[in-house]
């Protein structure tokens, strides 16, 4: 099964599309307590997770605790400069060493005060003579791998992976251009999402909804024509922006197209970002002049944004400044982007209950200050009545009705476009080679 | 300009669309989006009188309280679309009973060559 794991993160193409007619994916991969127990013992100990933003451990003491399943994982950025992952147990009596994030010098269990170095290497056992026999090679914390791209931490429980650089195969390549690397986290927000966690990456691999789901998008989003690539075990889609929907025939002028786009900006993926807001102030000004097109006039404006953040533009075409750049990571990052911004959701299993998931919205961008203080994790309890912004928030709604409906008797499986849903087709391909049929 | 007939429950009324400045008849039996397909205008839609896509949205600017009651539905994918304002409703779900304003971006008269 790794092997075939393997063959499939090599580049190959995804396995030809059946008739469409039949259903293709089982519904239970979505609602089985005992699926979602083969995933975690087939394929979440032995894929690459993102576990943070490597801000979030950028100097000696930081850490940042990462949880998945059952597994409390540490991140510890140590005194030599470079980023462990250890088993986040005391090993003594298997109390959690630390919580959440911070700083520390040393990592000392609250019980009964035994401590570990940055490093892993024992500290100290309180009353060590009452231990012996005990060596300090066993006293090693066990380590997780650990590795970065781009500024995202991932973490690996199998200590036999292969390495991170050949998991993400061509990704780091086609995303270069977008410098996440550079770029710093605006907002983290964490809730709890009534389905299960992979129908949120479902609903980002695909723009197919966008007429159901976000109608206000039309004027602006060309969703019928999206291109939709895989990459082994990961995906890419490009979504032009700045133009309309061919579902509109036409009936829209540029002014029409500004508007639209005017209107989306009122309720940014960046709630609350300044860059945004000044962003908005100048498009309330704006028109399209004859003859030019309502994306050439956000081009400028985002343009002028950028080198007002003092970045290098030349080398990056309008569509990495214009167009939405979708990218899923397997298993369970989906994350969109354009020169300057990007959103990321990220899901994992809340416990054993499949009909619910653990969720994380982060959005990047290039701050306008080193000196931004940085971001705080927000966990949202009430995700329902929470401000989202517009698409996010719709997005969000139709989790829960997805999960409810998945869950009906009479639905054995369900069925996936030939094309706009390969995404979808390639992620449950991956996964089945990793937990079977 | 055309004629501003009052109108009155049970007769045709006029529609007037911004920026556009553009009116229209709308009979008893017609929506405000069928009213001005029928009289040439170009009005965007997708689900062509359905309801759902929400694409024909309009801002009633003048006369809102003759503008008729809403369609099932149709303030619940309003807001769904984020769509909040009282005065923002359905061209395929309006059938004033009096003469109104609305305002309307997309409107265009059916001849308008767009390139």
């Amino acid at each position: 099964m790794q092997d075939l794991a393997r063959s499939l993160s090599s580049g190959q193409d995804e396995r030809a599309a059946p008739a469409s007619a039949d259903p293709q994916i089982p519904t239970l991969r979505y609602t089985s307590a005992d699926y979602a127990q083969i995933e975690w013992e087939r394929m979440w100990r032995r894929t690459w997770l993102f576990a943070c933003r490597e801000e979030y451990v950028s100097s000696p003491g930081d850490f940042q605790e990462f949880q998945i399943g059952s597994q409390s994982i540490l991140i510890v950025r140590a005194e030599d400069g470079r980023l462990r992952a250890f088993h986040n147990a005391c090993l003594h009596r298997g109390t959690r060493l630390k919580r959440g994030c911070g700083k520390a010098q040393e990592l000392r269990c609250m019980f009964h005060a035994w401590s570990w170095n940055l490093d892993g290497t024992n500290r100290e056992i309180t009353d060590g003579h009452d231990f012996p026999g005990v060596a300090a090679d066993d006293l090693m914390l066990p380590e997780v791998l650990v590795s970065v791209w781009e500024g995202f931490v991932f973490i690996n429980l199998d200590r036999q992976a292969r390495s991170l650089e050949a998991y993400l195969g061509d990704v780091p390549g086609q995303f270069a251009k977008f410098r996440l690397g550079e770029m710093r986290v605006q907002s983290h927000r964490q809730t709890v999402v009534p389905a299960n966690w992979k129908v949120p990456v479902d609903n980002f691999n695909e723009s197919y909804h966008v007429v159901g789901l976000h109608p206000q998008q039309l004027p602006f989003i060309d969703d019928t024509n999206v291109v939709y690539e895989t990459i082994g075990l990961h995906s890419t889609e490009l979504c032009r922006s700045g133009v309309p929907s061919a579902r509109l025939n036409g009936m829209l002028d540029e002014d029409d197209v500004l508007d639209g786009m005017l209107e989306a900006r009122r309720s940014t993926y960046h709630q609350g970002n300044d860059q945004a807001r000044q962003a908005m102030q100048a498009l309330e000004a704006l028109t399209v002049p004859e003859g030019e097109r309502a994306r050439d006039v956000m081009l400028d404006l985002k343009r002028k944004r950028l080198a007002g953040l003092g970045r290098e533009l030349s080398g990056l075409s309008e569509s990495d400044l214009m167009d939405g750049h979708g990218l899923h990571l397997f298993p369970n990052s989906v994350m969109f982007m354009s020169y300057g911004e990007c959103f990321i959701v990220r899901t994992r299993p809340n416990g054993r209950d499949p009909n619910t998931c653990l969720l994380d919205l982060i959005n990047l961008d290039f701050p306008a200050s080193a000196d931004r203080p940085q971001a705080l994790v927000e966990i949202v309890r009430d995700y329902e009545n929470h401000d989202w912004g517009l698409v996010i928030s719709q997005d969000f709604e139709c989790f829960r009705e997805v999960q409810i409906g998945l869950n009906a008797e009479s639905l054995k499986g369900v069925r996936l476009a030939r094309y706009q849903e390969k995404r979808i087709r390639n992620m449950h391909n991956n996964l089945e080679a990793y937990v079977g049929s | 300009m055309s004629d501003h007939k009052a109108g009155s429950e049970q007769g045709a009324v006029t529609v007037r669309v911004l920026p556009l400045d553009r009116s229209f008849t709308v009979m008893p039996e017609e929506s405000v989006l069928q009213a001005a397909r029928s009289s040439g205008l170009r009005w965007p839609s997708i689900c062509n009188g359905q309801g759902s896509c929400t694409v024909c949205h309009m801002e009633v600017r003048d006369g809102l309280a003759h503008a008729g009651a809403e369609g099932p539905g149709e303030r619940e994918r309003l807001h769904f679309a984020g769509r909040r304002d009282p005065a923002a409703r359905l061209a395929c779900q309006t059938h004033p009973l009096r003469s109104i304003t609305v305002w309307k971006k997309g409107v265009k008269a059916a001849e308008t060559d767009l390139g």
